[in-house]
């Protein structure tokens, strides 16, 4: 089952350069939560602290809380942190020198050490969850750069997904995809929701509109608006979201 | 529209001039390395082909030459030994620990040591060993060079090899929870793992291929390159020709199976 997860008061900076400034937003469990904004708002660096990703930059700082159910992600171990919110980025990135099977594995492979019984069981699960599993099921042994693209990220988000994780965070995931693998991804989103607590960045605004059950507005650092998707693509409060998602600018 | 033509022209232009010049410079440099080879087979085979009756002491040679050849071999050999691990330290601690203070400092110093050319590399130790063993040429000062000589070029091949692995695998690594001894252990040695060999064999070709290090030291420490550099000064253009076929040989299944390692596995 998915967890809420909420950012109260988050600002992030690159060495001295301010990018995220007093983000507060409720991503409630089991939701989806769509994060738009032009290019360089911030989308990716607040979805980054959310799982503590952004701390392994050199340099990088942040402040505020972040809460998972009514724990502080910040109070506990950063490992333990990025266990319970897995993350999948724009580019697919399986592990190109591992399996398929391996790269599923490695999650859990990292945290109860190399062989587990459970291990297949678990790699099946995942694969089944990521709607991967009956065109990989033969073929586990095989390279993982022998997928297709739409298939590598599905695998990505299997590996995510084998630590059981409470909440899914994915960065513009279907931007490298075509649209036959981008539908794929979507569907998998509204099915995974049931599970999990999803939070998408995403520069597509009708992919917001069709996968997102609330979506929030950045704009160079802030977050302007947030709400239902509905309210927030037909009655928006500020200026700036209107014209945002009007297409007037971004 | 003329412009346009114009423009489509010049384009022409400059890719056959590309085109031109790549074929140049790639067939000039390959007549280059045929040239070496032929001449070294030439030198080699001559004697052998204008007085048969002289072939006992041409292959005399040969063993005599396969002899040093084992030595310098297990010279360079022990030299990888040591410097091996430590270049992977050093490599790793330049690319992945970037944010450690020292790192700068220690990448600029093995910058500087890896362009350092081999002769600088011997005459330090040469001094050293001088002054404080009066046994230049025993076999621990010889690797001693030979480390000096490979391990900065090791450190520098091997944080190239990390450098080129994207960014983003670490990230995939660290986001399903791996700490950063697991993302090097776990997913950055596995995905190197050959292209650390071939440097490791190209390092092991370099330091085998060059008389510089050890030139000091003269003839007696046994070290093919030496030996040639040693022949052709006396004016035995056969016998160096000899030696540096055996060299060359050896460097041609070196090369061969550093190429191997490195082939692309994402076939
Ligand atoms: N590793 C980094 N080092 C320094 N500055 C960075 C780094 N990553 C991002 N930034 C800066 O932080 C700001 C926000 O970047 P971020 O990637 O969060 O934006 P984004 O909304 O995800 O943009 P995009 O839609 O292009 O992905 C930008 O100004 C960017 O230049
Ligand atoms: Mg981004």
């Amino acid at each position: 089952m998915g967890e809420a997860l909420a950012a109260i008061d988050l600002s992030a900076s690159f060495g001295t350069h301010k990018v995220l400034h007093h983000v507060s937003l409720q991503m409630p469990a089991n939701c989806v939560t769509a994060i738009i904004g032009p290019p360089g708002s911030g989308k990716s660096t607040f979805i980054r602290c959310l799982n503590r990703l952004h701390e392994t930059v050199p340099r990088a700082t942040m402040s505020g809380t972040v809460l998972l159910g009514d724990e502080d992600v910040y109070r506990m171990d950063a490992i333990t942190a990025r266990q319970k919110i897995g993350m999948v980025f724009a580019q697919p990135n399986p592990f190109p020198t591992m399996s398929i099977f391996e790269n599923v594995a490695m999650g859990i492979q990292l945290r109860d050490g190399k062989r587990q019984t459970y291990l297949s069981e678990e790699v099946e699960r995942a694969l089944v969850i990521a709607n991967l599993w009956s065109e990989v099921k033969d073929r586990l042994k095989e390279s993982s750069s022998k997928l297709s693209a739409g298939q590598q990220q599905r695998l990505c988000i299997a590996r995510a997904l084998a630590l059981q994780p409470a909440v899914l965070l994915m960065d513009e995931p279907a931007s490298v995809l075509d649209p036959f693998s981008t539908l794929r991804i979507e569907e998998l989103i509204d099915e995974l929701k049931d599970r999990y607590t999803i939070v998408i960045v995403t520069h597509n605004l009708q992919q917001a509109a069709r996968v997102a059950d609330r979506t929030a507005f950045f704009l160079a650092g802030e977050m302007i608006e947030q709400g239902t998707t509905t309210e927030l693509f037909t009655t928006p409060n500020d200026k700036r979201t209107e014209d945002y998602v009007t297409g007037r600018f971004g | 529209m003329v412009k346009r033509q114009g423009l489509r022209l010049s384009r022409k232009l400059k890719n056959a001039l590309i085109t031109t010049a790549f074929i140049l410079f790639t067939g000039l440099s390959f007549l280059a390395l045929l040239s070496i080879v032929g001449n070294v087979l030439y030198h080699a085979m001559q004697p052998l082909i204008t007085h048969v009756e002289t072939f006992q002491i041409e292959s005399n040679e040969l063993i005599f030459a396969l002899k040093e050849l084992v030595l310098s071999l297990w010279l360079v050999l022990l030299a990888l030994v040591i410097s091996t691990p430590l270049a992977l330290l050093t490599a790793l601690l330049i690319t992945e620990y970037r944010d450690c203070c020292f790192t700068s400092l220690i990448r600029l110093f093995v910058d500087v040591l890896a362009g350092m050319p081999g002769i600088l590399a011997g005459l330090a130790v040469y001094g050293l060993a001088l002054s404080l063993f009066q046994m230049p040429t025993s076999k621990i000062v010889l690797i001693l060079v030979l480390f000096l000589f490979l391990m900065p070029k090791l450190s520098k091949g091997f944080a190239q090899v990390f450098n080129e692995i994207p960014f983003h695998y670490r990230e995939a690594a660290y986001a399903i929870g791996a700490n950063k001894k697991q993302v090097i252990f776990h997913i950055l040695l596995p995905m190197t793992v050959r292209a650390l060999s071939a440097s490791v064999l190209l390092g092991a070709a370099r330091t085998l291929g060059a008389s510089a290090p050890l030139l000091l030291f003269g003839v007696g420490v046994h070290y093919l390159a030496v030996d040639i550099y040693a022949l052709a000064v006396r004016g035995s253009d056969g016998q160096a020709a000899d030696y540096a076929l055996v060299l060359l040989l050896l460097l041609g299944v070196v090369f061969s199976i550093a190429a191997w390692f490195d082939r692309d596995v994402m076939e």
